[in-house]
């Protein structure tokens, strides 16, 4: 009986343990609510609003190769030049905001977390109402940002102002695509709220990089421009049949030319805005690098710095928006490490890739040296500028006296010598001047057969800081990239006003602002010059302007991820981007061999199927309720 | 444990009928070594009376008559009847059973009578599953019932197979059985490493009322093995020593370096008629003259890298024997097992593969007192691995990325151009695949120790009520590992040519600076650790000899440590399980059985209001032929059995193992990847968070609910029938709800308890065994397992078209496109729907004699919308053997036929595309393939290319294979030496034999072993040729 009674007892014992037996977690393991505990600790969650931002500086992360101004060879081919060539897939879609891609998380991701942290920052207990405001405008700045993103390639989109619960069903998380004009007034109003609570200008210097109301005003510029332009205003043409369950049209179908009024208005205000917080055209005032302090001399080449510093100075007076975190880490991986020329005198050349190249119709883009369009200026010989000529002493600033190369190469723009590096021209990097000899076999042509090299003779010197070398990660100079900067806030004042007023002087002005950085004539003297403008004073006239106007933009933001979205905005995509781009015969030793063009790439541009991305066929699949874009 | 309640028994009878008057018969019960044997039952025939003998092997009975006869039972001995006649004292000798074991039946947590079983069990005899190769689950595949197997790989220590009991019945995280070695869970590793010799039952148990005791863990069903024990007597040695040549049952044919470049450059011209070709005509021309291997190279990688066959070899020993108060079995083993790797001469280790092991097993009972016995069991396993740096089934794999005619393995020149290091091939810049460099450039030096310890003690609990039985075990399992992995960085160098004044000249060059050095290892340990307690209370007793009563009370905890590996928080935490079960069983008359069985489990992963689940099961069985009525009838039938069992059993292996705890949300709060910097010099900077999981207090144990319906049938004393039909219903699988778009904005799936999935199934297994009065003995047996199953529930998005749900279909079913043929012409490829918008414009755009598919959803466009379920599983949904044994005097004879049905794979295009980074070509695609001049619309490979086509490498039907084989599994002649019986041999009884393994196959599929399914590029299985000798003595 004894026996008996042990054993119960032992029995008992052991199941009256059980619980306590089975909870095998300890405390404090990583739980959501510890984030908005401290201030320290909420950092973590705006960090992680602020890491959805799309990586423009990493080679491939960056929308900037999608464009025909650029090129890769077929072997470096980065995920933009691939959707250049028509191998966007509604199946596995590249370079997609909307699921994310490239070790990038969905923007929807991003506006999540923006979400999360505005529901929660009033819980920290270590910050004032004003810093908590602040962080939730910066928040919502973000989240208007990341819809505008979106807006930008998928047109009409869902609008997620608040969180759905994990707990959603699943009628709940099918949501539906909102007209754009209810998009572009969603990002709109937000900006505005925003706007109330943050603060004028960030200044101190850990905060660089922070949201402040400038950048809000100036990217609310761009979302106003962008809203009144022809893709999006009015779009009877391509959309009359995209429509929802309901028959109702994604996009509105007249157009309003008030639109342009409120672009007017807003880039306006954030030009005010900018100015009052000191932001302006950047001038180079730094001591030139010795090797220059003779040709300092010249305005010719003073431009040359203050165009090539107003984009690689970190944190230059003309930054609205800097990135504040750079693809580091693994510095190759950047957009200059991927247009850096290799230095010849160096043993190693990992971190200079040589491969992303200027293609010739953005060698033809920049303007004469009088300021106007090659085909629209009567000194510049168009029709031969494919052949070869001597350089002159007279072009000894420009190209290499005594030798011969296209006469395209030659009498150009300070910007056109200050972006792209060409055969027998300059290149002033590599703690040095250096005379490029670019031809198959010559020091900087390309190496053996090697897939590193730049397919259309031509080297994109705007992206890569003139201190990176390439012979070492470590000897990147790392620069904010231009998330906005002041000029483009110009030239969409200059086209709001041209849009809605026609042409002015105001016009005039503001854009003669961007053409004297660029040191070139002001628009009056050049196209008013019956001596070099082909078709004299087309300034004067509406359209004439805008085709001005947006050359100049087209330059000036050149190579900074502008070109795509403002082809398809003006609805010029299809007429750019659906034909063969062309460069030098690289492979070619000689003289003659080298100067013929040759095709380098297609580009392909389905009409109008490619105005916008296509939602993953699985996202559609998920949630049907969303309606595919046209065409995929 | 049942005959120690028949023992007690007859002392009740005893006592109930000593005052009849009678013949007083005495004596002594001994085995054949003379052994007195306790407790045999010995029961005067056609009468309730009998007697059980006392520890010393005596008894003594009262008769009523001189004609009685008494009849002498023991478990594990033939009953003996002996006449009584004028004899007072009757010595016996009973003779060992070599069928004792099918008498009791090993089931969850005790054996029960055979007979008495109504949950579906399948025991077969370890004989069955001796066969040459190293690994026992190589020798499962259709040697049970309701067992699905297959083996994908022949790599030596990574050659398990796969199996499942009654198919795959769930989609979720785990779906394999869980296994039990004298009580203990280990895994599939465990398994495969223990020897035959050491086996005492191997049993599955397949339905409710055989698992539901294991609650939480037998969802999957349940694999039970028990070792040998010590039997009383002298000691008994056996000895086994077996040498296998091993050789691959099939290998891959490649192209010569001539044929590959010759089509290799018609590739290139296939696609762009004016590329440049790759190999020029001198090239070719000088490859095939053999002018100079260096520069001219002609590589067949297969035979560089690999031998035609390996030895093998394996002893074992084992001893058992004991005396009252203990009994041994003791058995130690090593075996050694070989790759097929060459070895480079220049290097002094050994790349090869080579494995050594050691094991011991000890097994002692110990019998303390009358009413209390101890269980000691050991066993460690000491294992010496030997290998390649990288994985040997990637060099299998990598003959097909090498190229014949780029390089050779290495260059040839004298004195090795006077450097102390191999100039390993290669070619440009470098980069290409040299497999051998790869093979050669070290090796891996493992050690690993698994050790197992285990005590029980067992106590009568007679003084409290009779049949009450008490028993407590503890069981200990280590295991660690220890590996150095060295290797150098190989030394490349190119051919060049030049042009000089002389012509073209060829020189050698250095592409890449190696190591002459092995590098510093790299080092890796682990180890983990389970440990496992059980308490059960036993009780059983017969009534009135028709109420026959048992039950059974568990109660067992377990916990492992370090199991999971990795360093996240989840998985360095111990995973712990907790259970009571029992059993209640009742028969009448041994005619209608009736069975009661629950298993109550908590398992640490889940919220505390979901912890616990309650598993009960009940069955019913009904020996028709114990009828007086049915044995009128049907004398020939000697057993007629039916049975049926319903019940529900859990699983808590829902999810990976380190992801657990699903009450809790898996939040990193300090995740670099999502990190944001701010400041003037990029310097202040801040991690993100990320949310790997959402928590989920709901998620609980995955249910199967499992209904069984059996059917035994005995004839003629020879043949015994074992069927089985089930059916399955698994709810609450786990898995993610796939229907939540991106829109959502969630960084991981959210996961639940919400698939279902449906089972069915029969299981079939036949015996046959005739002595004739020749003196051949023949025996036959077979095997039938069919599994099917479909689901119900799945996470899945409401599909715009019905064929892409995977509700309706079985788990392992596969999608892809229909391919209808090649395309004809240019033409064709216009008037038919654009197949993956994007590659039409682009680099990849197909051409005639790419693949053409169908348009299934006629939207003009051919995607992933198109794919629909085609071909039958992957994982075979039929698996059957069978096979036939006979002994005639001394020549024995036996083999096994293995199959299985109703499965697919797909190749892998990618895998074999030849030319692709100029990778190697297989000869059935230079044999069949659609060119210009070749224009076969259903040619076995489409259009040649040197690079990628994507539309080509698409699922489809054009490389969907039916995955079904029929193969000579094993087969094996023996001749038993005639017994000496003089001198130092007396005693002595030897065997020698000849064993084959995957001698034959019957296949479809040629391309190579079908059982590799999708992966055969690696490592093949084995074709094994054994000679191996027994002795006994």
């Amino acid at each position: 009986m004894k026996n008996k009674l042990t054993f119960i007892l032992i029995l008992l014992i052991i199941t009256s343990s059980c619980d306590e037996y089975l909870d095998i977690v300890p405390d404090q393991t990583q739980q959501i609510d510890l984030l908005f505990d401290r201030e320290e600790a909420a950092y973590t969650a705006l960090a992680t609003c602020y890491t959805y931002l799309p990586e423009n500086d990493g080679v491939y992360t960056s929308y900037v190769t999608m464009s025909d101004d650029v090129t890769t060879p077929i072997a470096k081919e980065t995920d933009g030049i691939k959707i250049m060539k028509g191998q966007q897939s509604a199946s596995s879609p590249k370079l997609s905001y909307w699921s994310g891609y490239n070790g990038q998380g969905s923007l929807w991701q991003g506006i999540r977390h923006c979400n999360i942290l505005i529901e929660n920052i009033h819980n920290v207990i270590d910050m004032t109402d004003e810093e908590k405001n602040s962080w939730a405008a910066e928040a919502k700045f973000l989240k208007a940002y990341y819809h505008f993103l979106l807006l930008t390639y998928y047109g009409p989109i869902p609008i997620v102002d608040e969180n759905l619960p994990i707990s959603a069903t699943d009628q709940q998380v099918r949501v539906t695509r909102k007209p754009i004009d209810e998009c572009f007034d969603y990002i709109v109003n937000t900006i505005d709220e925003a706007i109330i609570d943050l603060p004028i200008r960030v200044l101190n210097s850990n905060d660089l990089g922070r949201i402040d109301q400038v950048i809000a005003k100036s990217i609310k510029s761009r979302v106003l421009l962008y809203a009144a332009s022809p893709l999006f205003n009015g779009n009877s043409e391509m959309y009359s049949d995209f429509v929802d369950e309901n028959g109702q049209h994604y996009f509105n179908q007249s157009y309003d030319p008030l639109k342009w009024d409120l672009a007017r208005d807003a880039s306006l205000d954030a030009i005010n805005a900018s100015l009052e917080s000191g932001i302006n055209l950047y001038q180079f005032i730094s001591a030139p690098p010795s090797f220059d302090s003779q040709n300092f001399q010249y305005e010719f080449i003073r431009k040359q710095y203050d165009v090539k510093y107003s984009i690689v100075d970190r944190w230059n007076s003309e930054l609205i928006w800097g990135n504040s975190d750079p693809v580091t880490g693994n510095d190759w991986w950047q957009m200059q490490a991927g247009c850096m020329m290799k230095n010849p005198n160096s043993s190693s050349v990992e971190a200079a890739w040589q491969w992303i190249a200027p293609t010739l119709r953005s060698v033809e883009l920049f303007y004469t040296k009088n300021g106007l369009p090659i085909d629209e200026d009567l000194t510049f010989d168009y029709s031969n500028r494919f052949n070869t000529t001597n350089v002159s002493s007279l072009q000894n600033l420009q190209a290499q006296y005594g030798n011969r190369t296209a006469i395209l190469n030659l009498d150009r723009e300070p910007r056109f010598y200050s972006s792209l590096a060409f055969d027998r021209g300059y290149n002033r990097t590599w703690g040095g001047f250096w005379n490029l000899r670019m031809r198959k076999g010559e020091i900087h042509g390309r190496i053996a057969n090697s897939n590193d090299y730049l397919i259309t003779g031509y080297a994109l010197k705007k992206l890569v800081h003139p201190d990176s070398e390439g012979d070492g990660y470590s000897k990147i100079v790392t620069y904010s990239w231009p998330m906005i900067r002041f000029a483009e806030v110009y030239l969409n004042y200059a086209e709001a006003l041209n849009e809605s007023n026609g042409p002015s002087q105001e016009a005039y002005n503001v854009l003669n602002l961007i053409r004297d950085r660029a040191g070139v004539k002001s628009v009056e003297e050049a196209w008013g010059d019956s001596s070099i403008a082909l078709t004299l004073n087309k300034h004067t006239n509406q359209d004439g302007f805008r085709e001005i106007i947006h050359q100049e933009r087209l330059i000036e933001l050149s190579f900074e991820g502008h070109r795509y979205n403002d082809l398809r905005r003006w609805r010029f995509a299809e007429e750019y981007m659906n034909n063969p781009v062309y460069g030098w015969s690289v492979d070619q030793t000689s003289e003659e061999g080298y100067y013929t063009i040759m095709e380098v790439g297609n580009r392909s541009f389905n009409f109008p199927r490619d105005y916008f991305h296509p939602i993953s066929i699985n996202e559609i699949t998920v949630n049907p309720n969303l309606i595919q874009n046209p065409g995929w | 444990m049942k005959y120690r309640i028949s023992l007690f028994f007859c002392f009740l009878l005893i006592s109930m009928f000593t005052n009849a008057q009678s013949v007083l018969v005495s004596g002594k019960v001994v085995d054949e070594g003379g052994v007195p044997l306790p407790g045999v039952t010995v029961l005067i025939e056609r009468t309730n009376k009998g007697a059980s003998t006392t520890f010393e092997g005596t008894y003594a009975i009262k008769a009523l008559d001189k004609e009685q006869v008494l009849i002498f039972s023991y478990i594990g001995f033939q009953t003996q009847k002996v006449k009584i006649g004028d004899q007072t004292i009757i010595d016996v000798i009973l003779q060992e059973s070599l069928e004792s074991l099918e008498e009791v039946q090993v089931v969850a947590f005790q054996k029960q009578k055979k007979n008495s079983v109504i949950g579906s069990i399948n025991t077969i005899s370890p004989s069955e599953l001796k066969i040459p190769s190293s690994n026992l689950t190589n020798a499962l595949a259709g040697k049970l019932a309701g067992m699905i197997s297959y083996q994908r790989s022949g790599e030596p220590g990574q050659d398990n197979a796969e199996f499942f009991i009654r198919g795959v019945t769930s989609f979720g995280y785990a779906n394999n059985p869980l296994i039990l070695i004298d009580g203990l869970e280990v895994s599939t590793n465990d398994l495969a490493r223990i020897e035959p010799d050491n086996i005492a039952s191997f049993s599955i148990m397949k339905d409710a009322t055989a698992t539901a005791l294991y609650g939480a863990r037998g969802a999957n069903g349940v694999i039970l093995v028990t070792t040998k024990e010590g039997k009383k007597g002298k000691a008994k040695v056996s000895f086994r020593y077996e040498n296998k040549f091993s050789s691959p049952s099939l290998t891959n044919d490649f192209l010569g370096a001539v044929d590959y470049m010759q089509l290799f450059n018609r590739a290139t011209r296939s696609r762009d008629e004016s590329a440049p070709l790759m190999y020029s005509i001198s090239k070719i021309y000088g490859t095939l003259n053999g002018v100079d291997m260096n520069i001219y190279p002609n590589v067949d990688w297969y035979n560089e890298l690999f031998k035609d066959f390996t030895l093998n070899r394996s002893a074992n020993l084992n001893v058992t024997g004991g005396g009252d108060i203990a009994q041994y079995y003791l058995s130690v083993s090593h075996n050694n097992e070989t790759g097929l790797l060459k070895v480079n001469p220049l290097n002094n280790f050994n790349n090869n593969i080579n494995i050594n092991r050691s094991n011991l097993r000890a097994n002692v009972n110990i019998d303390l007192t009358k009413s209390t016995k101890i269980a000691v069991k050991f066993y460690s396993l000491f294992e010496r691995y030997n290998g390649p740096s990288v994985s040997a089934n990637d060099i299998f794999s990598s003959v097909m990325q090498a190229n014949p005619a780029n390089f050779p393995k290495y260059y040839r020149y004298p004195d090795n151009l006077g450097f102390n290091h191999t100039l390993f091939g290669n070619k440009g810049n470098g980069g290409f695949p040299n497999p051998y460099a790869d093979m050669v450039k070290g090796y891996k030096d493992r050690f690993t120790n698994t050790i197992f310890s285990q005590v029980q003690i067992e106590q009568d609990l007679d003084f409290i009520t009779k049949g009450l039985k008490f028993r407590g075990m503890a069981s200990v399992r280590t295991y660690a590992e220890n590996q150095n992995t060295r290797e150098y960085t190989p030394f490349y160098y190119g051919m060049a040519e030049v042009e000089t004044e002389e012509g073209i000249l060829n020189f050698l060059y250095q592409i890449q600076e190696g190591t002459e050095y092995l590098n510093n290892p790299s080092v890796n340990n682990y180890g983990n650790s389970n440990f496992y307690y059980e308490l059960v209370t036993e009780y059983n007793r017969l009534f009135n000899e028709i109420h026959d009563i048992g039950g059974l009370l568990v109660f067992n905890f377990s916990e492992s440590l370090n199991t999971i590996g990795g360093n996240s928080a989840f998985s360095t935490l111990p995973s712990r399980n907790m259970g009571i079960s029992g059993r209640l069983a009742y028969n009448y008359k041994t005619k209608y059985f009736t069975e009661f069985n629950f298993g109550y489990n908590g398992s640490e992963k889940f919220a505390k209001d979901n912890r616990y689940g309650f598993f009960p099961s009940i069955g019913f069985g009904w020996i028709m032929s114990n009828e007086k009525w049915f044995s009128e009838k049907l004398p020939d039938v000697n057993l007629f059995k039916l049975k049926v069992t319903h019940g529900l059993v859990g699983n808590d292996g829902i999810s990976s193992a380190d992801d657990r705890f699903f009450y809790l949300s898996d939040v990193n709060l300090n995740n670099w990847d999502y990190s944001y910097t701010w400041g003037i010099d990029y310097s202040n900077s801040y991690a993100g968070y990320l949310i790997d999981r959402y928590s989920n207090t709901n998620v609980t144990w995955e249910v199967a609910k499992k209904t069984n319906y059996g059917l035994e049938i005995g004839l003629f004393n020879e043949l015994t029938i074992q069927a089985d039909y089930f059916t399955e219903h698994r709810t609450k699988i786990y898995m993610p709800r796939d229907f939540i778009p991106e829109t959502m904005g969630l960084t991981t799936a959210i996961s639940s308890n919400l698939g279902e999935v449906k089972s069915k199934g029969v299981d079939i297994s036949l015996d046959y065994n005739k002595a004739f009065d020749s003196g051949l003995i023949l025996s036959a047996r077979a095997n039938f397992t069919y599994a099917t199953n479909k689901i119900l529930v799945n996470g899945e998005p409401e599909y715009l078209y019905n064929y892409l749900s995977r509700v309706g279909h079985p788990v392992n079913q596969q999608w892809g496109l229909i391919a209808e043929r090649l395309f004809i012409d240019q033409a064709d490829i216009n008037n038919s729907p654009e197949q993956f918008n994007g590659f039409s414009s682009s680099t990849n755009s197909y051409m005639p004699g790419d693949i053409k598919y169908t348009d299934v959803n006629q939207d003009g466009v051919v995607n992933e919308l198109d794919m629909v379920p085609i071909g039958d599983p992957q994982v075979p949904e039929i698996v059957y053997g069978f096979g036939l044994s006979a002994v005639y005097k001394n020549f024995d004879f036996s083999m096994f036929m293995q199959g299985v049905g109703n499965t697919s794979f797909f190749i892998n295009p990618q895998d074999i595309s030849p030319f692709v980074n100029e990778r190697n070509a297989l000869s059935v695609i230079a044999n069949n393939h659609w060119s210009i001049n070749n224009p076969d619309p259903n040619a076995f490979w489409p259009r040649l290319s040197t690079y990628p086509i994507s539309n080509n490498e698409q699922n489809s039907t054009w490389w969907l294979r039916d995955g079904d084989f029929l193969r000579l599994k094993s087969i094996e002649f023996g001749y038993t030496l005639p017994e000496a019986n003089r001198g130092l041999f007396n005693g002595i009884n030897s065997r020698l034999y000849f064993a084959g393994l995957n001698l034959l196959n019957f296949s479809k599929f040629d391309l190579w072993d079908p059982e590799m399914a999708g992966n055969g590029l690696g490592y093949p299985p084995q074709k094994v040729y054994n000679l191996g000798m027994q002795i006994n003595f």
